[in-house]
């Protein structure tokens, strides 16, 4: 998905907008003319004279390019679908470790993922079990990192 | 000379060298998967290392990336896609090797020159480091601010075709940088009320966000690559690099010069480094005619300089603490995170870890030959492993990587935020490397200005006072001007042409 620059260097200026005004309230040390809100708003200028570039030349360019250009994956549900899947994979993820814990909740995004990619059945289940067994082992057993227990926490 | 005995011992040890051979194994295959990048590898690999002693910690990345360097050359060889970015600029000319049955070859001439470039990247990196390091003890906050900025500067103009959109890619990495507690007052900024965020937006998952999410997230749009494997059996590839190696060293040599020096340019990595590389073999070539069509030549000279880059890249890194690649720039994550901030007195105080180090890229490049032939063999069983099953593993391992490193949601939360800003970013053309180039000279950058400010008072030539900070301010200036200069003309041609 391809947006026009002009649209980008709107966005980028706002950007610099709330900069500046989050940046209004910091504190001065006293007797120092420079305080923590002078390098944010150095950055932010500078993206905000890139966004005025970026309009420049996104409403001058020629031809004149469309608002939204689609890419090739947001004309193919599938394709949209498997992105947007990924992402509510990473959202449920952080949501449901916690109370099913680590092997589950991993188990679960594996195998969804893989079946939504079109895996056969047996490969992705077998996979995704082994993975998450892999994972587990050396993360929490090798490495000691508190991967959550969730359910299985009778069996700690 | 007891810090090299000191280093000795520190790679000697069984832990380490077993560290060595598995980040190895894990180098090849990510960097043989085409998709999969040498910098994915290192972003997949830091959560595991931040758990080990520095020692293993370095040399793990050193190795990985290496071989993933050399590993991108297998499918690009063979089946026209290369494994990582590096090998893309000589693809095609070694696919039409392949297609002329020279597919032996073309594999002999990657495995051994990446060894050997590798080995010439050290060896400039084990003179110069040093040296460089004792000139580097003398410097003030002055100087300090410019090499940022020239490291920025080089970021934004060399590595990037659109200077434009790479500055609004570095100043986002800078912007994002001053999240967290001010380096002169101690103030929180932008956390907008996580305690979490105080000690600044975690860089890890940040980077495993950019780098892999964003790459996984590109991949599950279109997951069946053409997965056709290698037709044919591969035969012996060392047959016939004799003669090549006798009539073609000046090519050799200048690819890893190239290579080198690209890599210690601060922004620009072993892509650059090879499609450089490439353009400059088929201009002084005695038979550019041949170029396209399977000539050795060219590949030589770029699969000299792509790994070559490697060890120029850590140059910079371990002597200034600015990063040459987005490798690198990891590095130096992973340096400050382990309490060894980057920098001359590295060098003063812990010689033995620089030396380690310079050991590691010695034993990686060397192990390169035997492992890469092994892996050759092995590549129609490598190149078909399904993506429909890698991408959601690789998945998996972000989460858990990022999850790792703060030991709680917060940096799964970072990674997902990276990973859908950095999969925008590429959709639009904007690079991401420079973002990272931002994050992790930001904190640098702010803290020398800063002080450079208080201590000048305002007054802005006090940051050319000092002999060094002249040459380097001037330096900085200069390319910025050129590239101001450049795009005026730029525009002023393309009026004129409008006119006509």
């Amino acid at each position: 998905m391809r947006v026009n620059e002009a649209v980008l260097g709107a966005l980028l200026l706002a950007l610099m907008a709330a900069v500046f005004s989050a940046t209004a309230a910091f504190p001065r040390i006293p007797g120092q003319p420079y305080g923590p809100d002078l390098f944010p708003r150095l950055v932010a200028a500078g993206l905000g004279l890139a966004g005025l570039l970026m309009i420049l030349r996104g409403l001058l360019a020629r031809p004149r390019p469309p608002i939204v250009r689609l890419a090739p994956w947001a004309r193919s549900a599938r394709s949209a679908g498997a992105i947007a899947l990924a992402l509510v994979g990473i959202v449920f993820y952080i949501l449901a470790a916690d109370t099913l814990g680590f092997v589950v909740t991993a188990f679960v995004l594996l195998a969804v993922l893989m079946l939504y990619l079109r895996t056969r059945v047996l490969t992705a289940l077998l996979v995704s079990a082994a993975t998450t067994l892999i994972v587990e082992y050396t993360f929490a057993s090798l490495m000691r990192i508190p991967l959550p227990r969730g359910l299985l926490v009778v069996f700690a | 000379m007891g810090a090299v005995s000191a280093a000795f011992c520190l790679i000697a040890d069984l832990n380490v060298l077993g560290v060595i051979l598995g980040s190895a194994v894990f180098g090849i295959l990510v960097g043989a998967i085409p998709g999969l990048t040498a910098t994915m590898a290192t972003a997949l690999l830091v959560p595991v290392t931040f758990f080990m002693p520095p020692v293993p910690a370095l040399a793990a990345i050193v190795t990985a990336t290496a071989m993933a360097i050399f590993a991108g050359d297998i499918p690009s060889t063979l089946l026209r896609m290369p494994g990582t970015p590096a090998s893309a600029a000589y693809t095609d000319e070694a696919f039409a090797m392949t297609r002329k049955g020279e597919a032996e070859l073309a594999l002999g001439v990657n495995v051994v020159y990446s060894a050997l470039g590798g080995l010439f990247g050290t060896l400039v990196l084990m003179l110069a480091a040093p040296a460089l390091a004792d000139l580097a003890l003398g410097f003030s906050s002055f100087e300090y601010f410019w090499l940022a900025c020239l490291g920025l500067t080089c970021g934004v103009f060399i590595a990037s075709l659109t200077p434009l959109k790479a500055m609004v890619s570095l100043l986002f990495g800078l912007l994002v940088s001053t999240v967290g507690f001010d380096a002169i007052a101690g103030f929180p900024r932008f956390t907008f009320g996580v305690t979490e965020m105080m000690q600044g937006v975690s860089f890890i998952p940040a980077m495993i966000g950019l780098f892999a999410v964003s790459e996984v997230l590109r991949g599950m749009a279109a997951p069946e690559g053409p997965a056709s494997a290698p037709q044919r059996r591969i035969g012996n590839v060392l047959r016939g690099l004799g003669p090549i190696m006798a009539r073609y060293w000046p090519n050799m040599l200048r690819g890893n010069a190239i290579g080198t020096l690209i890599g210690a340019l601060p922004g620009a990595g072993a892509d650059i480094a090879a499609w450089v590389s490439y353009a400059v073999s088929k201009r002084f070539s005695r038979e550019p005619e041949k170029f396209g069509t399977g000539h050795v030549e060219g590949v030589i000279d770029a699969t000299s300089a792509n790994n070559a880059a490697l060890g120029g890249a850590w140059i910079p890194a371990l002597v200034f603490g600015i990063p040459g690649d987005s490798i690198t720039a990891i590095v130096i994550g992973v340096l400050y995170m382990k309490g060894m901030n980057p920098g001359p007195t590295v060098f003063v105080q812990n010689p033995q870890l620089i030396y380690a180090v310079f050991l590691a890229f010695i034993v990686a490049n060397l192990l390169m030959v035997p492992l890469g032939l092994v892996a050759i063999r092995g590549a129609t069983w490598i190149l078909r492993v399904p993506r429909r099953v890698l991408l959601p593993i690789i998945l998996l391992f972000c989460i858990v990587g990022s999850f790792a490193i703060t030991s709680s949601a917060y940096g799964i939360v970072i990674m997902l935020a990276a990973g859908v800003v950095g999969w925008i970013m590429e959709e639009n053309g904007i690079p991401v490397a420079p973002a990272i180039l931002g994050l992790v000279l930001g904190e640098l950058l702010e803290q020398t200005f800063m002080t450079s400010m208080i201590k000048a008072q305002g007054d802005l030539l006090a940051f050319f006072d000092r002999p060094l900070s002249v040459v380097l301010g001037t330096l900085t200036v200069l390319v910025w001007a050129g590239a101001i200069v450049r795009a005026v003309l730029k525009l002023v041609r393309a009026r004129g042409a409008g006119h006509a």
